[in-house]
């Protein structure tokens, strides 16, 4: 019995190894498509020439929280790449589909890129915006994705908020500053990428609160004479975070490749591919090189001044937490 | 819709400049302010106008990208329907196997035959996304003259979260590995012979670590060995107490890539008392013993009947490598307080069995513990041939000495060359999947058995047996 299982394990381990054609899915969030569309060609190129073997990476895209859920729900993804770490923290805590120690398995946090919320407003910023107070004052329109779907908005929700909480001092201010903030709302996307079809291309809205990099987006795809950037005194370090999906990729036999897909994120090619579509790298090479492209502004991280994310997401964004509170009166 | 939406809305703000201009509100020469205030509220409506816009296409886009209508499907699966969230399912199953038995040497005459096995329609589902069923009548019976329709399983399951759920019914226990996972050989009694096949109760189920540890644990009726009793006048039933099943599985290696990672290590047990009357088979608490061909071997006879304590171990490994080889292997102990004799003298048996058989997929694919899909299906037209695998294996029983001790010495008073003590079976076999869902197969088997010189009616059990056994099986 014992023989027979060495020779079972040493035939199993002597398998010869053929050229494969891998197909992999990324399941990120909405404003990512350009950058993993442009990353995804130069990882195929690296993995080929390491391995022999071709990869074909599909990707799917919308609000944050919606592609979580979708995850938990069956969706096969062999990597997930969402707007914030309390999406992914969802995949094992809702899905176990991910261990709990998931966001020391890669650098930095499992952050390999970094960006932040800035205002985009139109030509001539008419309404003389220049900081997050002026979003609660009556008359104007802010156009900002559901923090309920969208993990985008849950950074521009919480970076109002600790602007709120330092200007005019302690939580319940800044639940008021952010109810009034909301009541300038008029159109709730489930998405970032549904917001900025709002704001840019139907024309609705006097300021977009937005990611940097689709702020810049929209700048480069529309025209700089059309829109332009606002940056507020205050911001949040936004740290969209990946994963593999161990519990997919171990069914589909593709944790190598998966594994290899996110630990690629931190070469040198990735970091510059990040900072081209307005991302903020986090090697120093990178970080350096594009430097000029971002505007300088005060960043506090979620940890700092949320005590992390399943604080914050318990206390704002949970059924009953102060989104439900504030939107619903 | 969107066009509509957008042609009428577009009608309303021509309307709104046209009203203006008609009433000369844009024409007169008005001061700088008024200009101001009126630019203003064109905008204003303008902006009222695009998010009601908006509004309605996001509202769209949710119709269009919402629940769709319930889904038939009609596949490998099996057949059902299910609504667009599956959140409800319900989905119908067959397993139907037909087999043939025959005696090459010795074994009691007029026992070849052909016969219904397993004949069962499953239904199951889920109902609420989390709330599982399966119903599950049994028509075969087991044998060549059973016309008794049965419930084989019956039970609901919730999933409350990936580390707990709970199960209620009748379902396949815990304790051993079968029934679920013994595709290797047509039959595999021995172990069988002394852990439970089917209970009655509740049991607590989860996995931790991505499948790195699983569990069952739960209480139930205490179902005799090897028996799918449902209650009634079972002694399982009748003798009020219960039994403390469960079982945990560990997978070692299941963060690894490659077929290591399917390695499982089991320990099953249960714990209860279980107290029969004399009289016949099960009503007794006891079940008498077959062998592979289905030969009855052994019988406690009409005296002897459970009278306390019941304890069953079983260590288990599984490797179903998802490559063209697996094996698997198993051991059962059961220690069981039994009554000798009318006195209700009682003494505590202890009887053991194990099992081990590997196979290996000689046209390559993987083996999975639900079994071997064809590269190349059978097709007459298309010339394919399906799969074949070969299997081997080894099984035993060894029945407490005592039990065939004299009364007066302790034992349990069975005639030992009426009924066998011991026995160790060879089987080699051949497994031919046509394709995912029919397979025959055709197993032969060599069984050398201690004791039983002089079989009788009820046992016909004679010095060893060679016997073929057969298999036509279909599943869904």
């Amino acid at each position: 019995m014992k023989i027979l299982t060495v020779l079972l394990t040493a035939a199993a381990l002597a398998a010869p190894a053929f050229s494969k054609n891998i197909e992999l899915l990324n399941v990120s969030y909405d404003p990512t498509r350009e950058f993993y569309s442009e990353y995804n060609k130069a990882f195929a190129r690296y993995w080929k020439d390491k391995t022999g073997d071709d990869v074909t990476i599909k990707q799917s895209h919308g609000g944050s929280g919606k592609q979580a859920r979708s995850i938990i729900d069956g969706l096969r993804a062999d990597v997930a790449t969402l707007a914030l770490a309390g999406d992914i923290d969802a995949l094992h805590t809702n899905g176990d589909l991910i261990p709990a120690d998931w966001i020391d398995r890669l650098p930095k946090h499992s952050a390999p890129y970094t960006s932040t919320i800035v205002f985009l407003v139109r030509a001539g910023n008419p309404l003389k915006v220049k900081d997050w107070d002026d979003l609660a004052k009556p008359g104007i329109s802010v156009i900002t994705p559901n923090p309920k779907t969208s993990g985008g908005a849950r950074w521009n929700y919480l970076a109002a908020w600790e602007f709120g909480r330092r200007k005019f001092g302690g939580d319940d201010a800044a639940k008021e500053f952010v109810r009034k903030l909301y009541k300038n709302v008029p159109v709730l996307d489930s998405g970032a990428r549904g917001s900025t079809t709002t704001f840019v291309q139907r024309g609705v809205g006097d300021v977009f609160i937005s990611w940097e990099n689709e702020a810049f987006l929209a700048l480069k795809e529309f025209g700089a004479d059309k829109f332009e950037i606002i940056v507020p005194s205050l911001s949040i370090l936004a740290q969209p975070s990946v994963t593999v999906v161990d519990k997919v990729v171990k069914k589909k036999g593709t944790t190598e490749v998966a594994k290899a897909y996110l630990e690629y994120l931190y070469s040198e090619e990735a970091q510059d591919i990040a900072g081209k579509n307005f991302y903020r790298p986090t090697s120093e090479t990178a970080a350096v090189k594009y430097a000029a492209s971002f505007p300088k502004v005060e960043l506090f991280t979620i940890d700092d001044a949320f005590g992390g994310w399943a604080k914050a997401r318990k206390e704002h964004f949970a059924d009953g937490g102060t989104f439900d509170q504030i939107y619903a009166k | 819709m969107i066009g509509f939406i957008k042609l009428r809305f577009e009608s309303v703000r021509i309307f709104i400049t046209g009203a203006l201009l008609g009433t000369g509100v844009l024409t007169a020469q008005p001061r700088a302010d008024d200009i101001g205030e009126l630019r203003d509220q064109i905008r204003l409506l303008d902006q009222k106008l695009r998010v009601l816009e908006r509004r309605q296409e996001i509202k769209d886009e949710a119709v269009a990208a919402g629940p769709k209508a319930p889904v038939a499907v009609a596949g490998a699966g099996g057949f059902g329907i299910s609504s667009a969230d599956k959140s409800f399912e319900l989905k119908l199953k067959a397993l139907i196997q037909f087999d043939g038995r025959f005696f090459l040497d010795h074994g009691a005459p007029n026992r070849d035959a052909f016969l219904l096995r397993r004949v069962r329609t499953v239904f199951s589902g889920t109902a609420g996304g989390i709330y599982d069923f399966n119903i599950t009548p049994e028509f075969g019976g087991g044998t060549n003259s059973s016309t008794t329709v049965g419930l084989w399983d019956a039970f609901v399951a919730a999933r409350f979260t990936p580390r707990l759920g709970l199960r209620f019914g009748k379902f396949p226990s815990a304790v051993g590995l079968e029934p679920g996972s013994n595709r290797h050989f047509i039959e595999s009694p021995l172990v069988n012979a002394l852990l439970p096949n089917r209970d009655i109760g509740v049991e607590a189920f989860g996995s931790f670590g991505g499948g790195f540890f699983d569990y069952r644990l739960g209480v139930f009726n205490g179902a005799a060995n090897n028996t799918a009793n449902f209650g009634g006048a079972s002694a399982d039933y009748s003798d009020g107490d219960k039994t403390v099943a469960g079982r945990v599985t560990v997978a070692p290696f299941k963060q690894a890539d490659g077929a290591l990672s399917k390695l499982s290590l089991g320990l099953g047990a249960s714990r209860g008392n279980e107290i029969g009357a004399a009289g016949t088979n099960l009503s007794n608490g006891l079940s008498n013993i077959s062998s592979g061909p289905q030969q009855a071997i052994f019988s406690y006879g009409s005296a002897l009947y459970a009278n306390g304590a019941h304890t069953r171990i079983s260590p288990s490994i599984e490797w179903y490598t998802g490559m063209p080889f697996s094996l698997a292997a198993e051991y059962a102990v059961e220690k069981q307080d039994i009554a000798v004799n009318a006195a209700g003298s009682t003494h505590a048996f202890e009887n053991s069995a194990w099992r081990a058989s590997a196979a290996w997929v000689l046209t390559g694919e993987a083996s999975d513990k639900a079994g071997v899909t064809p590269k190349s299906p059978f097709s007459v037209s298309s010339g394919g041939w399906g799969a074949f695998e070969v299997v081997a294996g080894i099984s035993g029983l060894d029945l407490d000495p005592a039990l065939f001790h004299a009364i007066a010495d302790g034992g349990g008073g069975i005639i030992r060359n009426n009924n066998v003590t011991g026995v160790v079976a060879y089987a080699v076999g051949l497994n031919w999947y046509l394709n995912r869902h029919f397979r025959f197969l055709i197993n032969v088997e060599q069984a050398r058995f201690d004791g039983a010189k002089t079989p009788t009616a009820a046992v016909g059990a004679r010095d060893d047996s060679l016997a073929i056994l057969t298999r036509a099986h279909l599943s869904f």
